[in-house]
């Protein structure tokens, strides 16, 4: 139990995916122009992480070692085709504002990273610990680069003015530019931080 | 505007106004990992450019060829990585047997150009806009040209970055997205070309 | 050479069962689908006929007897198995694009609603012609007999979107 919990934490923070191993990059940068959408990525994201770590630790009995990377792929695609072919059916509007990044989830290198560091050499209960560890990484990691572009960029949260009505939006951070930015000072930040725990834990 | 110009049109807007790092944001792993060598960068976007327009090729018969008559559009995403796979495949051995400096030089960089999404992605805008065979090889073309500026602009940028004095926090990764950033504004600028 | 065969097999089996997961998820989300294309297009065309609860398609489509004029498809439009009026879908070449429209028509013969459901017209220009201030003088018309400026007002600098309307329109007066 303990074994679940560790491996669940590891993606949150120590080894978040997004802003300490820093892949995967392509998606957060791309779809946080809002919290809404990041939010929705984040869901597909998680959907087929978990699902792919599963999958990849139950057919290790018969995944021999040198066809282990197209078998990961096929596990991988056939669950990103999944979430694919359901949004499109069920959540039309989000699977548009998503675009190209729903079918890209499948060369996502956290996933694919993942299953070769992680699921292929672990049992199925912490293949899920950790598949559900670095889903939430993910998503508090898109959703916080999202707040911070959409607020400064357009003065709202999920649509929903926040910001003072003299408040001029720097529309620059709804743009390339402002992605790069913001998630190099988020791992600035966190960089920074860490280091000052560092400090205080040696005193 | 003859064909001539619409193809060029075409490949400035791939490799410039719509450049892959800096406006789809894709391929960024790659862009992120590998800049810290100029020579690695260098060979990296050679070898992503042929296995891009290879793989636009390929994936150009099978969807219209195969996947499309026989109903089996759903079969798109697995079909296309398995054929990206396998072109990768194929320059990694190519590239073993001619220089095995570069080999060892890209590291483990070789076998994730897999994970490239650029590579993935110009498979799709190919199909989504229904680009016929000389607009894909021109449009992969572009794609992997832009890519390839820039992988090299931040390489030479970041060797000169070894020799200043940041402090702790921002070193490495923080930074080398700050002037990411001023480099996308940069290429923002390219927009205007596009009237 | 037997490993060859083994990693074959193996990766000949995972792609079926990956295949057929996909193929079957695939079925299933078209359904879904169909379903909502079916619902809007049940909205459409009881936008045009109000009163009607439920459409019957028409199988054999008239030739249409103007050659610029395409008709795409015919609906009767029932409430309680009472015949309400029809809906008729045409396709007339504008000034820069097909222009697709519905017109609705009660048991009279009489224009009830003119719907534009798709066309790409000039934005300010032509694209007018799918405004209710023009189509809606059309409602209460009953004979093909009608004409641009006489009887019908066209749009102010879209001479060629209205007519092609007209166009549409006249025609589906025939086929009443």
């Amino acid at each position: 139990m303990r074994e679940f919990w560790r491996n669940f934490v590891n993606g949150i923070f120590k080894e978040n995916p997004v802003l300490i191993l820093m892949i995967g990059l392509c998606s957060v940068l791309a779809v946080s122009t809002n919290v809404t959408n990041a939010i929705g990525m984040g869901l597909a994201f998680s959907f087929v992480m978990i699902f792919s770590n599963i999958f990849v630790s139950l057919l290790r009995p018969i995944t021999p070692h040198n066809i282990r990377i197209p078998i990961f792929i096929i596990v991988i695609g056939t669950f990103t085709t999944i979430t694919d072919l359901v949004m499109f059916a069920y959540l039309p509007e989000l699977h548009h504002s998503l675009g190209i990044f729903i079918p890209l989830i499948v060369v996502n290198c956290i996933i694919i990273g993942r299953a070769e560091a992680f699921a292929y050499r672990n049992n199925i209960l912490n293949s899920i610990a950790d598949g559900l560890g670095m889903s939430v990484g993910y998503i508090w990691s898109i959703t916080v680069l999202a707040g911070i572009r959409e607020l400064l960029g357009a003065g709202t949260i999920m649509g929903i003015p926040i910001m003072p009505s003299f408040f001029k939006p720097a529309l620059a951070f709804i743009m390339p530019p402002g992605a790069f930015w913001g998630i190099g000072l988020l791992i600035g930040i966190l960089n920074w931080s860490t280091e000052k725990i560092k400090r205080i834990s040696h005193h | 505007m003859g064909l001539l110009g619409k193809l060029f049109t075409l490949f400035l807007f791939a490799s410039l106004v719509d450049n892959i790092v800096f406006m789809r944001f894709l391929a960024l792993c790659s862009y992120v990992g590998m800049t810290s060598q100029y020579d690695a960068s260098i060979g990296m976007g050679i070898a992503v450019t042929f296995v891009t327009v290879m793989a636009s090729v390929v994936t150009f018969f099978i969807y219209y060829y195969i996947l499309l008559p026989l109903n089996l559009v759903f079969l798109k995403i697995i079909a296309f990585i398995l054929v990206i796979a396998a072109l990768v495949q194929l320059v990694e051995m190519v590239i073993r047997k001619t220089s095995p400096y570069l080999y060892r030089a890209m590291g483990i960089y070789l076998p994730l150009i897999t994970t490239n999404c650029a590579i993935l992605g110009v498979t799709f805008i190919n199909v989504d806009m229904s680009y016929n065979f000389l607009e894909i090889i021109v449009y992969s073309l572009g794609v992997s040209v832009g890519y390839t500026l820039a992988l090299i602009l931040l390489a030479t940028i970041r060797e000169r970055l070894n020799f200043s004095d940041i402090p702790n926090f921002w070193k490495g990764y923080p930074l080398v997205f700050i002037t990411s950033g001023l480099l996308a504004l940069v290429f923002l600028g390219f927009q205007g070309m596009a009237h | 050479m037997k490993e060859i065969i083994t990693y074959g097999l193996i990766l000949m089996i995972i792609c079926a069962i990956a295949a057929g997961a996909l193929a079957y998820t695939y079925v299933q989300t078209q359904k879904v689908i169909a379903l909502q294309k079916e619902k809007e297009k049940f909205n459409a065309l009881h936008e045009i006929l109000p009163l009607a609860k439920h459409f019957d398609k028409v199988d054999n489509i008239p030739k249409p007897k103007d050659k610029l004029v395409k008709i795409l498809e015919i609906y009767e439009g029932k409430n309680n198995n009472q015949k309400v009026g029809k809906v008729i879908g045409l396709s007339v070449r504008g000034y820069s694009s097909d222009i697709h429209l519905f017109v609705g028509i009660d048991n009279f013969g009489k224009i009830i609603k003119i719907k534009v459901i798709s066309q790409q017209e000039t934005p300010g220009l032509g694209a007018e012609v799918s405004k209710d201030s023009f189509l809606n003088q059309f409602i209460g018309k009953d004979s093909p007999n009608i004409e641009l400026k006489k009887d019908i007002e066209p749009v102010t600098g879209a001479t060629i979107s209205s007519r092609a309307i007209l166009r549409a329109v006249k025609e589906a007066l025939f086929q009443k």
